[in-house]
């Protein structure tokens, strides 16, 4: 290091840096290239070794064999009702509420306590609720429901909507709210026709990164669910545990589980990054 | 307050006072009891059975608490959901501050670069263990055909108590450092180019201006995050119960894992309310101690 002159370094880190992020983007998509070729080939050449490496025939058997012979085409469903409840019920409840607390004074801090008692449901672990949960729902009978599973989801979207939106409210000025008050528009008016059409991008953030979360969930749809409202995440241990796993087919599996979000990502990567960074950033 | 909305205090009356605090309660109450109803509710179920026998059983105070205060079991889990959490969050850190680093300071790559790097933190944290579960097969994994093709030992990474814990780890740092690149990468944004600016021209290096001019500028966004990641690490269970189920001889069981154990598979339901409860604990003192952290750090600017 102390042969080097500072310009030597710096051209040395340039270099290292370009490499370490090309190592990272491999590094990144190898797993995902690999589940993905695997789940168009035959069983037999899915778990062969060595590898192959670029498939030569693609086949969909393992898609077919599992959305049509197997019930995964009721699963996809299935995750579909639930993270759409939780989604929907979580910014209608959510959004108004952020609102409120981020311009709106309670008195005695109780703004800054309402939004900290939202942000703090993250904290509380999956497998923590579920044994109230289970307990309820099997008195009132409400085991084995999309519905209920997505009503459970809901509440658990709420730290991520207030995260997510909080900072998109906060950034537009004060002032504008006000001006729409003199000139007579009520308080819903103000929320309603100023600021929401205003939030939208971060609307969209904690939608995007609610449904994301609510369908990759395991414990809830694990420990609440049975046959009828089985989601994916927990439907694809159904290749595992067996004496013959089809590779091809849990690959097809997991390639089914995670394309939604990562097609989401794709598409709406801007305001995934600008929701999830405003919240933080700020802070 | 209340007033700043209006020209003057001549427009106040009783009942626009009144209009905006029903407006303000009528916007936040059906949240606030949505969650009162699916959070505070259940835990005071949850509190009544950590202090009773089992569901709808007799009183029995703290007994179930000093059961598993006591237990073996309960202080290998403590240990377990540390040595998973903690070099798990570490090596994020670590990875995730490198990469954004190298990936602001070389601005030649393409927006789809970016995309790829993201992709591992919006998968199933589920999906994604059961991939690193087969990657990692002793027989059939691509890691150990790697391996043995460049002659390294092949061992048998899941079932082997040490190393089990590792792998886990592995796939939880693929997983996740890309959430630390997000947030550090935000935060480089935020810091002023004149300073850095500045540093140059007194000629301090790159390694030095990252030491004393970036690292503390990032020291919030750093605090963020790792109590986020960490949080994450303590409650979530997914990848462990689709890479180890908790094994091999309870070398993975976390906390969580632990509970789900007690609550669902022993039906031994009201030590696992206890150890809920002191797991519960357990996560708010950490985050605590990050709050207090993060607010020295801002009050200190």
């Amino acid at each position: 290091m102390s042969t080097t002159s500072p310009l030597d370094t710096d051209a040395l880190l340039d270099r290292t840096g370009t490499l370490f992020v090309a190592l990272a983007t491999l590094v990144a998509l190898f797993p995902i290239y690999w589940i993905l070729t695997r789940s168009v080939m035959t069983t037999r050449a899915s778990f062969r070794l060595p590898p192959i490496w670029i498939p030569e025939t693609v086949t969909l058997d393992a898609y077919e064999s599992i959305l049509i012979q197997g019930a995964y085409f009721d699963y996809v469903v299935n995750s579909l009702v639930a993270t759409l409840i939780a989604v929907v019920v979580g910014l209608v409840l959510g959004i108004p509420a952020t609102y409120v607390i981020v311009r709106y004074d309670f008195g005695l801090n109780l703004d800054h306590h309402l939004g900290f008692f939202f942000l703090s449901i993250f904290m509380l672990p999956p497998i923590v609720a579920t044994i109230p949960y289970f307990n309820i729902f099997r008195a009132l009978g409400s085991l084995d429901s999309s519905l209920w599973l997505g009503l459970v989801y809901a509440v658990f979207t709420l730290p991520l909507i207030v995260w997510f939106t909080r900072g998109f409210i906060d950034d537009i000025p004060d002032s504008l709210g006000e001006a729409a008050e003199v000139d007579g528009a009520t308080h819903l008016q103000t929320f309603y026709h100023i600021y929401l059409p205003l939030i939208k991008p971060g609307i969209g953030a904690a939608a995007i990164i609610s449904f994301i979360l609510t369908w990759n969930e395991y414990f809830f749809a694990l420990v609440l669910t049975r046959t009828e409202a089985k989601t994916l995440p927990v439907a694809t241990t159904e290749f595992v545990g067996q004496y013959n796993i089809a590779w091809n087919e849990l690959s097809a599996g997991i390639v089914i589980t995670i394309a939604p979000v990562a097609v989401f990502l794709l598409v709406t990567q801007r305001y995934i990054i600008s929701g999830l960074t405003k919240g933080a950033v700020k802070e | 307050m209340a007033t700043r909305t209006l020209p003057s205090l001549d427009g106040v009356t009783w009942q626009s006072v009144d209009r905006r605090t029903v407006f303000k309660y009528g916007m936040v109450l059906p949240a606030f009891l949505y969650a009162v109803a699916w959070i505070v509710y259940p835990m005071v179920f949850l509190l009544r059975l950590s202090l009773s026998e089992g569901v709808g059983g007799a009183f029995v105070g703290l007994e179930n608490y000093v059961d598993v205060i006591l237990s073996p079991s309960f202080h290998e889990a403590v240990v377990a959901t540390l040595l998973f959490a903690v070099p798990s969050v570490g090596l994020e850190l670590l990875f995730g501050t490198a990469l954004a680093m190298a990936y602001n300071s070389v601005n030649r790559f393409e927006r789809s670069v970016q995309t790829i790097l993201l992709l591992p933190m919006v998968l199933s944290t589920f999906a994604v263990g059961l991939m690193f579960r087969w990657f990692f097969s002793s027989n059939l994994g691509i890691v150990n055909y790697l391996f043995g093709t460049i002659g390294l030992p092949e061992p048998v990474w899941l079932s082997d108590p040490q190393l089990a814990m590792v792998t886990v780890v592995a796939a939880d740092v693929w997983q996740w450092t890309p959430f630390v690149f997000v947030l550090v990468y935000a935060g480089l944004q935020t810091i002023p180019e004149s300073l850095i600016e500045a540093a140059k021209i007194d000629g301090a290096t790159r390694l030095q201006r990252f030491r004393y001019i970036i690292l503390p500028q990032l020291y919030p966004v750093l605090l963020v995050t790792a109590l986020i990641r960490l949080i994450m690490a303590f409650k979530g269970g997914d990848k462990i119960f689709a890479m180890t189920g908790g094994g091999p001889g309870g070398s993975t069981k976390t906390l969580t894992m632990l509970i789900y154990e007690n609550a669902f598979s022993f039906l031994n339901t009201a030590s696992a309310a206890a150890m809920s409860f002191l797991f519960l604990v357990f996560i708010i003192l950490v985050s605590n101690v990050f709050i207090a952290a993060l607010s020295r750090v801002n009050e200190a600017r």
